[in-house]
């Protein structure tokens, strides 16, 4: 039975997906135009309808005018709260925000910036992807961010699905929505390994396994900027040759640099359990203010300190074996 | 949001909503019902400022059942107006101590709009129209609250604003309900009847005439009918609104006999007959009042053999009846063998001294018998009062050769006692005599009630006769404050013209509006007014254009007042300027983030697009001087971003 649902069912499914997509799509930025703004009863809604007609039974049954009046007053109310909830949403500006990467098993987090451009305040937005949600006001003229929570369960891209923006105020029988397709998306780290062994080098003597290291002693030439990098490494005169943003490459003190290698690590490890004490050893050495480079298949990174080397290590172990657009 | 725990303001605005819509009933409901659902309130109230934990549902459960066991009691039943009333109060007020957060609290919101209803059950006057009207204002402000993010926190300014929301929802709304009153299909109730629902009798005539029934109602000054005449209304002593008929005697109480209805065409009027229409206040009695005589039937009476228009059930709710009257009038002239046999029963015995004073009456012809006895009862030295001594057995020689002193039932009833005993067909009429002018209409309370006489004469047919005006023709001229001392009256009959009794008829009058155009707008009146508006048919295209195209075209007034309150403003000549600006940037590869500010914009794409720094650099300090107004011009501004190349 329930194969000869989806079997009818899933075809629609993709066409409303589809058309869903088609009306709404993907940008980093979104206006909810009229167009795009549905609006039905909620399901408190329907309780206020059952409620209503229950009302009407009574004005009928006992002849009751000015349980009519009220009927009809509620009724009209709730028929005049379709255009205030509508309105609550038209032509407000929702942009994707800034994300932050996270480790496996947390929550990645997402910006969302949400733009009202008329002089009305808009009450009670409510933001959700899927079941995670956040409510915000956004004043009139004026912006408000709000920030989301999604489990990351693996590592690799996490991207956010569809968003849905409804609102509900002021009545709560009626409920107005839209979607938006923002296409934000975030790096989710492996998860760090809990308990791992201490770093290789501080265990078996500093050096092992160092082979060449890039540091900042001695000028070794010039290669693009990256984020993360120091500006006093800047190469200006570069710069102001239009050249664009170019930085100077030191070789390090070997002796301080230290390689994390995916095949040092023992034979029988599997691949996740690897990536887990990489990620792990990556972080210690981040922490001791060591300059460290990572050594995968197919990929090098070499020594290196700080935030930047952190991330692009964190990076290429999120994305190890996982085709970058995926 | 929705499971978050409710605080003490919005506990204490709940309870005080909720007890507000309680209030009312606490007249109907027995005090130990009071006293349980003011404990559970205390209870809830005591729950949230100690911060104790919720009853558990092990003790809810039972108690629930308790108390409705409890209601079943008291009432003998969960249904009906009353008892239903009751189950609903105690339910409430055991969801109170299960309600935590605010999807419980919802419920009970719905729960208070529905407890509007129920007082409108019992009453629908202008001051509970207006006092449930501003409970409907706070249960919405709290629906308000309840959706608004941070809910009512108890800020003043918060609960006004969401108060005033409110009653912006109802503005708007005022003029669909409008349209919704006047044209929504009006259907005659009841879809359901409880037996329960039948109300205990209320003050006014009752279905017999014993001594005493009428000088009661002296003293009750509350509205029985009002009545306005399409043009001039007859006079004072012409004023006889006509009730039920008391034709059987037992000695002591007179009652209505067995009644037919009357053949087609038995009152025989001369002349225009009069039109007016009576509002009837509910009396739980079936029949209608009219003036003397009906000259049409309205769709909701039959007229019966005594010329008593009836209805057709019990007037258990406010009727409006539009009627004719004839003033001139003949009726009865053949009258059946039965109904002449009728109105001459006596009991077998009692009242010898009236039996023998009529029997000397009987050698004169019919019609001066009757003018016999009207001379005999103005010669008594009989007293017209509203406290007339309680007579026993033999009433009607008590009053009339002993006591002396009666009111209109004394005189009807003695007066019909001793026309029979002489040999004329006789009946008592009760119903209410006179009326007091307000503007344009007439008011007849309860203490207007009246008994007077009808007596058959060959060839003449019925007549009215009405003893007391013999003994009190003021009575019947002016009214019953001009016949009695003003301190048997109650205070609103009393003829001095004071202010405040002057404000309380005009206060009537709002009263007499509102039951002819809001409580009275029944079924049929729906059907007159739509008549006029020249629809004859709920189904006709002219119906549904008036409805539809009234409701629509209302909705799209206020949807385009709402919506254009929410368009985006026009954007300023400045703000166009540095759009276009970004996005010729943009096409170089430097977009502007969504909250970033032009001056870091500038830095980023000074970085990117050194060679055009100081072009950029222009033009940011231009729009920055148009925006903080620091003497820079739009088209300077334009200017520069059209010469910026791409």
């Amino acid at each position: 039975m329930s194969a000869f649902l989806s079997t009818v069912l899933s075809p629609l499914t993709r066409r409303w997906q589809r058309w869903l997509q088609s009306r709404h799509p993907v940008a980093r930025v979104q206006k909810l135009t009229q167009q795009r703004v549905y609006i039905f009863l909620s399901r408190s809604g329907l309780a206020f309808c059952a409620m209503l007609l229950a009302m009407l039974g009574g004005a009928i049954n006992y002849d009751l005018a000015l349980a009519y009046l009220l009927v009809f007053l509620l009724a009209a109310m709730a028929v005049v709260s379709i255009f205030h909830t509508f309105r609550n949403l038209l032509g407000l500006q929702i942009a994707a925000g800034r994300v932050e990467p996270c480790f496996a098993g947390e929550a990645a987090r997402f910006e969302l910036l949400l733009e009202n451009g008329s002089t009305l305040a808009r009450q009670n937005i409510v933001l959700s992807y899927d079941a995670a949600q956040a409510e915000l006001d956004v004043p009139a003229q004026d912006a408000a961010r709000a920030w989301i929570s999604l489990p990351a369960a693996q590592r690799g891209w996490l991207s956010a699905p569809r968003l849905r923006i409804a609102s509900h105020w002021p009545l709560g029988v009626f409920q107005a929505w839209s979607y938006a397709y923002l296409g934000q998306r975030v790096l989710v780290y492996p998860r760090p390994e809990a308990e791992a062994p201490p770093l290789p080098g501080a265990a078996e003597g500093v050096g092992e396994g160092v082979v060449t290291a890039r540091g900042q002693d001695d000028f070794a030439g010039l290669r693009p900027f990256q984020r993360g990098d120091s500006p006093r490494h800047v190469a200006w005169k570069a710069a102001a040759r239009d050249e664009g943003l170019m930085v100077k490459e030191f070789h390090g003190e070997a002796s301080l640099a230290l390689w994390l290698d995916w095949d040092a690590l023992p034979p029988r490890m599997a691949q996740e359990e690897r990536l887990a004490r990489l990620c792990a050893w990556v972080l210690a050495a981040h922490a001791g203010g060591l300059s460290f480079g990572l050594s995968l298949p197919g990929q090098r990174l070499p020594p290196e300190h700080g935030d930047a080397q952190r991330d692009a290590c964190l990076a290429a172990l999120a994305l190890h074996g996982i085709r970058e657009d995926a | 949001m929705q499971a978050e725990r409710l605080d003490r303001v919005q506990v204490f605005a709940l309870l005080a909503v909720l007890g507000g819509l309680l209030l009312p009933h606490a007249e109907r409901l027995p005090s130990w019902l009071l006293a349980v659902l003011a404990l559970l309130f205390g209870w809830r109230l005591l729950l949230q400022y100690k911060q104790w934990r919720m009853p558990p549902k092990w003790l809810l459960l039972p108690l629930t059942f308790a108390l409705t066991v409890g209601v079943f009691f008291e009432f003998r039943t969960l249904f009906g107006r009353t008892g239903g009333i009751a189950l609903l109060a105690m339910l409430i007020g055991a969801k109170l101590l299960e309600t935590r957060g605010r999807r419980d609290a919802l419920l009970l919101v719905y729960l208070g709009y529905f407890l509007v209803v129920t007082n409108f059950l019992f009453e629908q006057s202008i001051a509970m129209g207006i006092y449930l009207g501003l409970m409907v204002l706070a249960i919405t402000a709290l629906l308000v609250g309840w959706h608004t993010l941070g809910g009512w926190t108890g800020q003043p300014r918060q609960a006004l604003a969401q108060l005033r929301l409110a009653g912006t929802l109802m503005l708007q709304a005022l003029p669909v309900m409008a349209v919704l009153f006047v044209f929504f299909p009006r259907i005659e109730g009841p879809l359901w009847r409880l037996p329960q629902d039948r109300n205990a009798a209320r003050p006014g005539l009752s279905d017999s005439m014993a001594p005493g029934s009428f000088s009661k109602m002296g003293q009750d000054d509350s509205v029985a009918f009002r009545v306005s005449f399409n043009g001039e209304g007859p006079s004072q002593d012409l004023l006889y609104w006509r009730g039920p008929v008391f034709d059987h005697y037992d000695g002591r109480v007179w009652t209505q006999g067995p009644s037919g209805l009357a053949a087609e065409g038995v009152i025989q009027g001369r002349g225009q007959p009069l039109d007016y229409v009576l509002t009837l206040e509910a009396h739980q009695r079936p029949w209608l009042l009219a003036l003397d005589m009906p000259a049409s039937v309205p769709p909701q009476a039959r007229l019966s053999e005594q010329y008593q228009l009836v209805g057709r059930r019990i007037v258990d709710k406010r009727l409006r009846l539009e009627l004719q009257a004839w003033r001139d009038y003949q009726v009865g002239q053949i009258e059946s063998p039965l109904q002449l046999e009728r109105a001459l029963q006596l009991p077998e015995q009692g009242n010898p001294r009236a039996r023998q004073v009529a029997a000397g009456w009987r050698s004169l012809p019919p019609a001066e018998r009757v003018n016999q006895a009207l001379r005999f009862f103005g010669s008594q030295g009989l007293q017209y009062t509203l406290e007339p001594p309680l007579y026993g057995q033999q009433s009607v020689d008590e009053f009339v050769f002993a006591g002396k002193q009666g009111f209109c039932e004394h005189f009807a009833g003695a007066f019909v006692f001793m026309l029979r005993a002489a040999g004329v067909p006789a009946r008592v009429v009760g119903g209410y005599q006179g009326g007091e002018q307000n503007g344009d209409y007439l008011i007849v309370r309860q203490a207007d009630a009246h008994a007077w006489t009808e007596v058959w004469l060959d060839g003449v047919g019925w007549r009215r006769v009405d003893p007391t005006f013999e003994v009190a023709p003021e009575r019947i001229r002016e009214g019953l404050a001009s016949a009695v001392g003003a301190e048997e009256l109650p205070y609103l009959m009393r003829l001095d013209n004071n202010l405040i009794k002057r404000v309380q008829l005009l206060l009537d009058s709002a009263v007499n509006g509102w039951n002819q155009w809001v409580i009275g707008y029944t079924p049929e009146r729906q059907r007159q007014l739509l008549r006029r508006l020249g629809i004859d048919d709920l189904l006709s295209g002219r119906f549904i254009a008036y409805f539809l195209g009234g409701l629509f075209g209302l909705l799209a007034i206020v949807a385009a007042s709402l919506l254009w309150m929410a368009r985006p403003p026009r954007r300023d000549p400045a703000r166009q300027a540095w759009e276009r600006f970004c996005r010729k940037l943009a096409a170089r590869g430097v977009e502007i983030g969504p909250a970033e500010a032009p001056s870091d914009f500038a830095r980023r794409a000074r970085q990117a697009l050194p060679e055009q720094a100081n072009q950029i650099d222009a033009i940011v300090q231009a729009y920055l001087g148009v925006r903080y107004g620091q003497g820079e011009d739009v088209a300077q501004l334009w200017q520069r971003v059209r010469a910026f190349r791409a």
